[in-house]
């Protein structure tokens, strides 16, 4: 609306006007200001990771897992049908309305090496079905009575019309969550076995009807998604190994220069959250700078070593995992050398052994409801480091906006700043086309001046600075070309020994523009 | 194209006028019937000179040298107006609408659009500019105003048959109006912030065509008054009065109505709002215009129309001196318009055809030089070409305005 009114009111003033030969413009100034911000340490990186280390300055802090699987996909309940034949012995029976034929029998599940025998489900469905083809009304009571689920053991009466021409069928799906099935079997010594009793008697009142051998019913149960939150068995003996390759995608911004630092403090714990034994080994942890063509290999204590991972202790509700710690500092290891050669490209080999022993818990392995192996890091990184043009490039994909009637022809944009780090910045945009070619570029007059570093304090005496970037016409029209924007910032630490970043560093900034449009009408 | 075709038909159909050439008392219409076709029109302004005005109606760059030399010539009230009148009037005698033979009939159609404005010279300095040369400036926008309305009006009334003094009562079709004015504004600039300070009201109509949108409806009054007199010495004189557009327009419940009363300050982006900050931040989403705080409601709106008051001595066609003085006052309700002030001379060198000058100062420009040539054909038809503002007219450098106006008579 207000457009409009725009319009209305340009409207207004030319209301003489029939056509015009050309668009009236004119060029005008504008000052206005673009961004500001006081920016400290905390800006830049969640305050969760930030932290004043013992000697008073900051350290990047990681308390996080870095590497998780669990076994629910080893141990699952896989989606099965099975269909059970009754039929009687005998050639002929005549079934009264009092007759009952209980049977019980054990359902075996088919889970490979897997035994278990007791599972707590998650999620997931069983699905009845059961037909008869008695000539006569009939009832069966289906019943697992070791599943049992908050109203009970699982089951059910189904009922049957005569069914002597066509079979009958009836089923039912229920909802198996929270259900804690025994898989023991009707001796209670089997695994991986579900008891069934299935009770088949007449639903007639008063009247009596013969069945054959050859009148066979059938008893059938499917499991759906079927998934434990508990199981409890032996879950089989596995090996996982692998070398595997991560890119460390954030460094491959740096694009040159390099990064001296003091020390860094791992520790990497192994946590296993499975009562059960397992045995890990880190055979390979290696670094690359594909743009250098370097490669570190990190070496520490407990590297080529089996590690024993204990079982976690406790039961279904309170269970602790158990820790294996793997320490890697500066002092027992290369780690500096491995950070300080800025790998944008990392090798692990590791192995992991589940129940390397066997069936050594006498098939008491427990999976506990978001039980899971882990590593875990605590990791410090303390801010005392060193940069030699360390130089980082990003590259952003532009969508230029029509301006309408207003164009940019030419523009200052300074920079005022205060610089409270003991680091300096030297700043250039690159403008790329659909070609990836550069097609121009946006410099300062001059880079970020570092701040002076005190090495007894830690202070740094912040450097007050401006800085021009002057934009010229063809630049603006470059700037409509543009598809594509890097930015390649270049960072050099003040003096020649590592710098250390205390709380109290900051960075201040004024970003305001002087710019010259023309306004068509 | 349609609008096209209306507009072209009005102008053509009514490529002369009557409000006003230098008018000239001819004589008593007591039998038979007048019929008068009028085109009025003129810009004027008393700060902006052709070069620039130009550059809006005809396109083109403006240039730092046109904007350097208007800004020399700014003024404390820098007044922009314009009047376009396409009319035709009839007088009939021979139809006594109140009974006395005294009065005959009028009527009239006609079709006005009207600008008024007021650009105060920081807010001129702002557009044509910007603001960078003016960082630790207040730029005043105080007072600022915008006032454009098309309206046409049909009138229907009495006329002395001896003196044509009449009296006529209009329906107004309110066509379009645009309306804005800023009382207490301005705008700071300092190096890394801007403080906008923006009071003031206006409303806009819905439609912005078709060109008969009729949006509003109202009345007017119009009334001419011819005071005939003689002198000592026998001369006789003629004093026009005449106050038109005394009435008013209301406008359709569509339209805008816009106020704003707000003190904006503008730093730029907190960089805080941006970096660690989801992508669907609500930070992350500004838009200056919204922080201005501009109210908009629809509603219906009463206006008053520019309502014009004139006093001026005549010349009286065939009057036995050759050479007769010219002079009068106009006034517009507007603030924008100053009071209009001019002299002159009426010069008849035969019957059939004469001529006058004039200057005037005041309306929305300053002094001005204007000359009339009139002409009658066997007293039957006569066709009048004139403008107010003749250095306008030839000048760009000099001028403030164009002023064209062209009037025909048809007595049968």
């Amino acid at each position: 609306m207000r457009k409009k009114l725009f319009i209305s009111i340009i409207a207004a003033s030319v209301v003489f006007v029939s056509c015009k030969k050309e668009a009236t413009s004119w060029s005008t100034n504008w000052a206005a200001p673009i961004a500001h911000g006081h920016l400290t340490i905390n800006d830049m990186v969640e305050e969760d990771h930030v932290e004043t280390n013992s000697e008073g300055y900051l350290s990047l802090v990681i308390h996080e897992p870095v590497f998780e699987f669990s076994l629910d996909t080893l141990i699952k309940l896989p989606d099965t049908s099975v269909v059970e034949k009754t039929a009687i012995g005998i050639p002929s029976l005549d079934i009264s309305p009092t007759y009952i034929q209980p049977t019980t029998y054990d359902q075996v599940l088919n889970l490979g090496e897997i035994e278990l025998k007791e599972v707590i489900i998650a999620s997931g469905f069983i699905e009845t079905k059961l037909t008869s083809v008695w000539p006569g009304k009939a009832k069966v009571a289906l019943v697992i009575p070791e599943a049992i689920g908050p109203l009970g053991s699982f089951g059910g009466v189904y009922y049957f019309e005569a069914g002597h021409i066509t079979e009958t069928e009836d089923s039912q799906i229920t909802d198996m969550t929270d259900y804690n099935m025994n898989l023991t079997g009707g001796d209670g010594l089997s695994v991986n076995t579900i008891g069934i009793n299935v009770i088949v008697q007449s639903n007639e009142e008063t009247e009596t009807y013969t069945i054959t051998s050859s009148d066979t019913n059938t008893v059938g149960f499917s499991f759906i998604d079927m998934v434990p939150k508990y199981a409890r068995g032996y879950f089989g003996q596995y090996t996982f190994s692998d070398t595997t390759t991560v890119s460390l995608s954030q460094l491959n911004r740096v694009v040159a220069g390099s990064i001296d630092i003091d020390s860094i403090d791992m520790k990497i714990t192994v946590k296993n959250g499975f009562n059960l034994v397992a045995q890990s080994e880190i055979s390979l942890f290696e670094g690359t700078n594909t743009r250098t063509g370097t490669t570190v290999d990190l070496s520490f204590p407990d590297k080529n070593t089996t590690m024993n991972i204990d079982p976690a202790s406790g039961g279904l509700y309170d269970y602790v995992p158990s820790e294996y710690p793997l320490e890697i500092n500066s002092i027992n290891s290369n780690i500096t050398d491995f950070i300080e050669n800025l790998p944008n490209s990392a090798k692990v080999g590791y192995k992991m052994d589940i129940n390397p022993f066997g069936n050594i818990s006498a098939g008491n392995d427990e999976f506990f409801p978001n039980s899971k192996m882990e590593l875990f890091l605590d990791g410090e990184f303390p801010l005392s480091f060193g940069a030699n043009e360390l130089t980082i490039e990003d590259t952003i994909d532009i969508n230029w906006v029509d301006t309408g009637e207003i164009t940019p022809e030419e523009a200052n944009v300074t920079l005022n700043y205060s610089n409270g780090f003991p680091i300096g910045a030297q700043a250039t945009f690159y403008l790329l086309d659909a070609s990836n070619n550069v097609i121009d570029s946006i410099v300062g007059n001059s880079g970020i001046i570092t701040g002076s570093f005190n090495a007894d304090t830690f202070e740094t005496i912040p450097h007050d600075g401006e800085i021009s970037f002057p934009i010229s016409v063809t630049t603006f029209e470059n700037l409509e070309k543009m598809k594509r924007l890097i930015l390649n910032v270049s960072f050099t630490t003040d003096g020649t020994d590592n710098i250390k970043i205390s709380p109290e560093t900051f960075f201040d900034f004024n970003l305001h523009s002087n710019l010259q449009i023309s306004v068509s009408l | 194209m349609k609008k096209v075709i209306i507009t072209l038909s009005l102008a053509l159909s009514c490529n002369a006028f009557s409000q006003e050439l230098t008018p000239v008392y001819e004589d008593s219409l007591t039998d038979g019937s007048l019929t008068r076709v009028s085109s009025f029109n003129y810009y004027s302004s008393n700060a902006f000179n052709n070069d620039l005005l130009d550059k809006f109606l005809f396109g083109g760059a403006i240039t730092t040298d046109i904007k350097d030399q208007v800004t020399k010539g700014l003024k404390r009230v820098n007044s922009f107006g314009a009047e376009a009148e396409q009319s035709i009037e009839h007088y009939n005698a021979n139809i006594n609408p109140i009974g006395n033979p005294k009065f005959g009939f009028t009527a009239s159609f006609s079709d006005n659009h009207f600008v008024s404005s007021n650009i105060s010279s920081d807010l001129y300095h702002t557009i044509f500019y910007g603001n960078a040369d003016s960082v630790g400036d207040t730029l005043d926008y105080s007072f600022s105003h915008l006032q454009y309305i098309h309206y046409q009006k049909i009138g229907f009334g009495v006329y002395d048959k001896r003196t044509l003094s009449s009296l006529r009562i209009n329906y107004v079709s309110g066509s379009k109006q645009t309306q804005g004015r800023l009382s207490n504004s301005f705008m700071y600039t300092a190096e890394d912030s801007i403080a906008l300070m923006l009071q003031g009201a206006g409303f806009r109509t819905d439609l912005t065509s078709p060109y008969f949108a009729m949006q509003g409806h109202g009345f007017s009054i119009d009334l001419n008054y011819n005071f005939l007199f003689e002198t000592k010495n026998g001369n006789e004189q003629i004093i026009n009065l005449k106050i038109s557009n005394l009435g008013l327009i209301a406008w359709n419940n569509e339209t805008n109505i816009y106020s704003i009363d707000s003190l904006t300050g503008y730093t730029g982006f907190d960089i805080k709002d941006f970096i660690n900050q989801p992508e669907d931040a609500p930070s992350k989403k500004y838009n200056f215009i919204d922080t201005l705080g501009l109210e908009q409601e629809k509603g219906s709106v009463i206006s008053t129309l520019p309502i014009e008051f004139a006093i001026q001595k005549m010349p009286k066609r065939n009057s036995d001196k050759k050479l007769q003085p010219i002079l009068g006052f106009k006034a517009i309700l507007t603030s924008d318009y100053f009071p209009y002030l001019f002299g002159g001379v009426y010069y008849a060198p035969t019957d059939n055809f004469s001529g006058s000058t004039r200057l005037s100062y005041g309306g929305f420009g300053g002094l001005q030089w204007g000359l009339d040539l009139n002409y009658w054909v066997k007293d039957k038809v006569y066709i009048g070409l004139g403008t107010f503002d003749m250095i306008g007219n030839i000048s760009k450098k000099y001028g403030f305005g164009r002023s064209v106006n062209l009037s025909a008579h048809f007595k049968l």
